[in-house]
């Protein structure tokens, strides 16, 4: 019962992630490269929600399989909203240093101060 | 000719560029030939972060030289240099690599569709000349079918055969288009960086045309377009450009 409700919830996080992730690359906030990853997670975890066998396979690797509270399941949760959260503000840095670095780099050069100089 | 020239008497409106990134050994002898060969273009070369004498060697070498704070990757290079161009009026742009492997002698043929009017991008082929065609690894010969095909049957009959060439020439209106296109999304990865212009180009109904061009095997180091591990990521690189090109 209790990996039922695991799993359904495992599932839902896995859809939001890769409903969340489309929209996001639609939108262009983050890059392809993160798009990919965080497919993968996606589809990772849906696939670990589904398949009893491998949930707890993963369980009886970590030895979690008789601990897992409510707490452990939302630190979790949080932990992947949180570098999912992280990686989309990075993306949207360096994509700013990236385009403040060519515009500024770009204005250093004029050509028509250069031609009347020589 | 353009308002630059008109004030400032120049004849040339076509700007060259490199982008250089550690290419000391080969900078220098291309510029000097571009120069001997194009005395009336303008030669830029674009210093990306390089930690050898590239910038000081191009500009012995007598090109106008512009380093970047710090290495950004070939895209941040291409896209400073189209700023450049649109900035300061040139009405042509032509890229060469820096290692040495596009023959300079090319340029004017690369030119010509462009400032002929034939095509807004034009763009150097291995393929187009099959007897030109050398031997390339296995991977290589994966990543050009599994590209052409992404191009050609599932993004709308692009007739590309080479999409990975950088040697190209653009005019003033594809360079506009394409700035305005790139500062709208995030900065692509270099290595899918043709693919994803051929895209947009075809998306804003720019005329592209291939060229034959031959390319010539690296003097020194090793290519950094086809180190392992770029080679490795380059399906997964192409799976992601996919995406982005059916998101639209």
């Amino acid at each position: 019962m209790i990996v039922e409700r695991y799993s359904l919830i495992g599932f839902l996080v896995s859809v939001i992630i890769i409903f969340l992730n489309f929209y996001l690359i639609k939108k262009r906030k983050i890059t392809s490269s993160t798009f990919t990853i965080w497919l993968l997670i996606g589809v990772f975890i849906s696939i670990i929600s589904l398949i009893p066998s491998v949930y707890l396979l993963i369980f009886g690797i970590f030895g979690t399989q008789f601990l897992l509270s409510s707490i452990t399941a939302a630190g979790f949760l949080f932990l992947i909203s949180f570098i999912f959260y992280l990686n989309i503000m990075i993306d949207n840095l360096k994509d700013k240093v990236l385009k403040l670095t060519i515009v500024i780099s770009a204005s250093k050069i004029d050509f028509k101060k250069e031609k009347t100089h020589e | 000719m353009s308002n630059r020239n008109q004030q400032t008497g120049a004849s040339s409106n076509v700007l060259i560029f490199l982008p250089a990134c550690n290419e000391d050994k080969t900078v220098a002898s291309i510029v000097k030939e571009a120069k001997k060969l194009l005395p009336n273009y303008d030669v830029l070369v674009i210093d990306d972060g390089s930690t050898d004498e590239t910038a000081s060697e191009s500009k012995k070498a007598g090109a106008t030289v512009l380093s970047l704070p710090f290495n950004t990757g070939g895209t941040c290079a291409v896209l400073t240099a189209y700023l450049i161009a649109v900035n300061n009026d040139y009405d042509f742009l032509v890229k060469i690599d820096a290692d040495g492997q596009h023959i300079v002698e090319d340029i004017p043929r690369i030119l010509r569709p462009v400032l002929e009017d034939e095509a807004d991008i034009s763009i150097g082929s291995r393929y187009l000349n099959k007897d030109d065609i050398e031997e390339d690894s296995p991977l290589k010969i994966g990543g050009r079918v599994f590209s052409s095909f992404i191009l050609n049957h599932i993004l709308g009959d692009i007739q590309i055969t080479d999409t990975t060439c950088g040697f190209r020439a653009w005019n003033k209106k594809s360079l506009k288009i394409l700035l305005k296109e790139y500062f709208n999304r995030n900065i692509s990865n270099d290595s899918v960086l043709w693919l994803i212009e051929t895209i947009i180009s075809k998306r804003n109904n720019l005329r592209m045309q291939e060229i034959p061009i031959k390319i010539l095997p690296r003097k020194f180091d090793k290519s950094k377009s086809f180190s392992t591990t770029k080679m490795l990521m380059y399906p997964i690189k192409l799976f992601q450009t996919f995406i982005e090109a059916a998101l639209g």
